[in-house]
């Protein structure tokens, strides 16, 4: 009569099976495609980030882009198996950051570097200064006058700030990309703070909305592509206002003056720091590697990830990110985040 | 100061603080908004504190200097989305004074990133007990806001008298209509089919 598996034989095969099966299960997650996500204004770095992994890695990840934010968090910050990396042109808000939490993904932030917009005017120009009020008071659709909503008719600069000249206004803001997001959090979601009709909306799209709204009257035009910045540039009124990129200035800087925003010019130290107004950091997160679901191939390749976009030949002056139009960090804080991440990343492995 | 010395005083300190509200008014006009007023009778309210804390403690904090420290507390809690409903006040051996603040909007992206910009400001300007305790209360209204359940912190009662004291009232996100808002609903939803 053939004998019963007793419970101990079959928790030996359990033990068995567990112990063979940790290979296999580090040799297919060597097989899965590692995946980054990049919203949309990041699509010049994610580029530099491509080739520089291309070079570097045998398999390197692909990089998938959206225009959504939202989604591109979403798609980084889920349960399980989600992209591995994630680009953004700006760091992970606290609410983002509890949302990964809450799914158990523990972001690893590395910053490539500053982004800026700057605001530009054709050299000899009647400006000489200018303040995020103005720039919201010129470009924002409607106002709120006595309580009830306007549709803006400010056309001088004079009239939205009284130390400016009596000169017609045309301000160029580009169609997308990070300058243009930078534009509208930075100076018309921060002017829009100070309207008491705006800030009686409850809803947070809706007043991100109204506040960004640009007007259509022709006063305010937007641009898209280095092509149509040039045809407006070629035969500039004295009035005129250009918001651009630190990258698209720095290309026409000897046509161009960079006005001082605040009272602080954009140069590479205040940028760096980013003591300028319209400047931030641009992000790769990556997904710290749980050694649960992942393997060591998969988590070397992270790591290898972490090391080529944080090499000073990427993040350094005249590297890779700065060539596409980042300013870097100062060298110090290059130095700490790179050991900083590739120790989290690398930190735990037994 | 024996017992009876000390309720003389503080009965004469009572009747002292009486023409507070009369001069505050002075200072208001027919055309200040409601939370003018509110805010000039809690300037007048806070210096009285302040001249009798003075007087019975020589080494009491100055409610007016903390105040002015505190405009940054307040500009933060605006950002967080929480706005003045009212300020208490009341009278007696020992004195209480606080504000309700309200839930009035939701914070955008734009609004998370300057608050993280703030936070790091607010920390290198004030580092004291008080300023820890104001930003505890400002986390705790932010991480409150990213909690995706079924509460929210619809009101913060901030107390400075007798004691530094944050309250959270804390209600479930759908709640059912009162009668007036439903009545409201309906009118608009009426006149949206109309128009459709």
């Amino acid at each position: 009569m053939a004998q019963r598996p007793t419970l101990r034989f079959l928790r030996r095969v359990a033990l068995v099976v567990a112990v063979a099966g940790w290979p296999v299960a580090g040799a297919t997650a060597w097989a899965a495609e590692m995946t980054l996500v990049a919203t949309a204004s990041m699509a010049p770095y994610g580029a530099v980030l491509a080739e520089r992994l291309r070079q570097r890695m045998p398999d390197p990840p692909v990089i998938a882009a959206t225009d959504n934010v939202a989604v591109a968090v979403e798609r980084f910050c889920v349960r399980g198996a989600g992209v591995d990396g994630l680009l953004l042109h700006r760091a992970l808000n606290r609410r983002e950051r509890q949302h990964c939490t809450d799914v158990g993904v523990e972001p690893v932030a590395l910053a490539l570097g500053v982004e800026a917009a700057v605001v530009a005017v054709p050299q000899g120009s009647v400006l000489s200064r200018m303040t995020l009020d103005a720039l919201f008071a010129v470009a924002i659709r409607e106002v709120s006058v006595e309580g009830r909503n306007r549709i803006n008719t400010v056309g001088k600069w004079r009239e939205a700030d009284a130390t400016h000249p009596d000169e017609a206004m045309i301000l160029m803001v580009p169609a997308d990309g990070a300058a243009r997001a930078l534009f509208d959090d930075r100076a018309m979601q921060s002017a829009c703070r100070k309207l008491p009709g705006m800030q009686a909306i409850y809803s947070a799209a809706e007043r991100s909305r109204r506040c960004t709204a640009l007007r259509q009257d022709g006063i305010v035009r937007e641009y898209d592509g280095a092509a149509a910045l040039d045809q407006a540039l070629a035969e500039p009124s004295p009035g005129l206002v250009t918001i651009m990129s630190s990258a698209a200035f720095a290309a026409r800087a000897s046509r161009l003056t960079a006005l001082p925003v605040e009272g602080v010019v954009p140069d590479d130290d205040s940028i760096s720091d980013e003591s300028y107004p319209l400047s931030r950091r641009v992000y790769l997160y990556l997904r710290k590697p749980d050694s649960r679901h992942q393997g060591a191939a998969d988590r070397h390749r992270l790591a290898m990830v972490a090391d080529a976009a944080s090499h000073e030949e990427a993040v350094g002056p005249g590297g890779a990110f700065a060539a596409a139009g980042l300013v870097p960090l100062p060298l110090a804080a290059r130095g700490e985040q790179r050991a900083a991440v590739l120790k989290r990343l690398t930190g735990d492995w037994p | 100061m024996t017992m009876r010395r000390f309720i003389a005083a503080s009965c004469l300190l009572v009747l002292a603080m009486s023409p507070i509200p009369a001069r505050a008014a002075e200072s208001v006009t027919w055309t200040a908004t409601m939370s003018d007023k509110l805010a000039a009778v809690w300037d007048g309210t806070a210096a009285a504190f302040g001249t009798v804390f003075g007087w019975l403690w020589p080494g009491a904090p100055d409610l007016r200097a903390m105040d002015r420290r505190e405009g940054r507390f307040h500009d933060l809690i605006g950002l967080v989305g929480y706005g003045i409903k009212g300020f208490q006040t009341s009278i007696g051996l020992i004195p209480s004074a606080g504000s309700t603040f309200q839930l009035v909007r939701e914070m955008s992206d734009a609004d998370y990133e300057e608050f993280d910009l703030q936070m790091i400001r607010f920390e290198q300007e004030s580092g004291g007990p008080i300023a820890r305790f104001q930003r505890m209360i400002l986390m705790a209204l932010v991480d409150a806001q990213t909690l995706r359940g079924a509460y929210k912190v619809d009101r913060v009662e901030l107390w400075v008298l007798p004691l530094p004291q944050a309250t959270f009232h804390i209600s479930p996100a759908r709640t059912v209509l009162s009668e007036e808002n439903d009545a409201l609903l309906r009118a608009i939803e009426s006149l949206r089919e109309h128009f459709q």
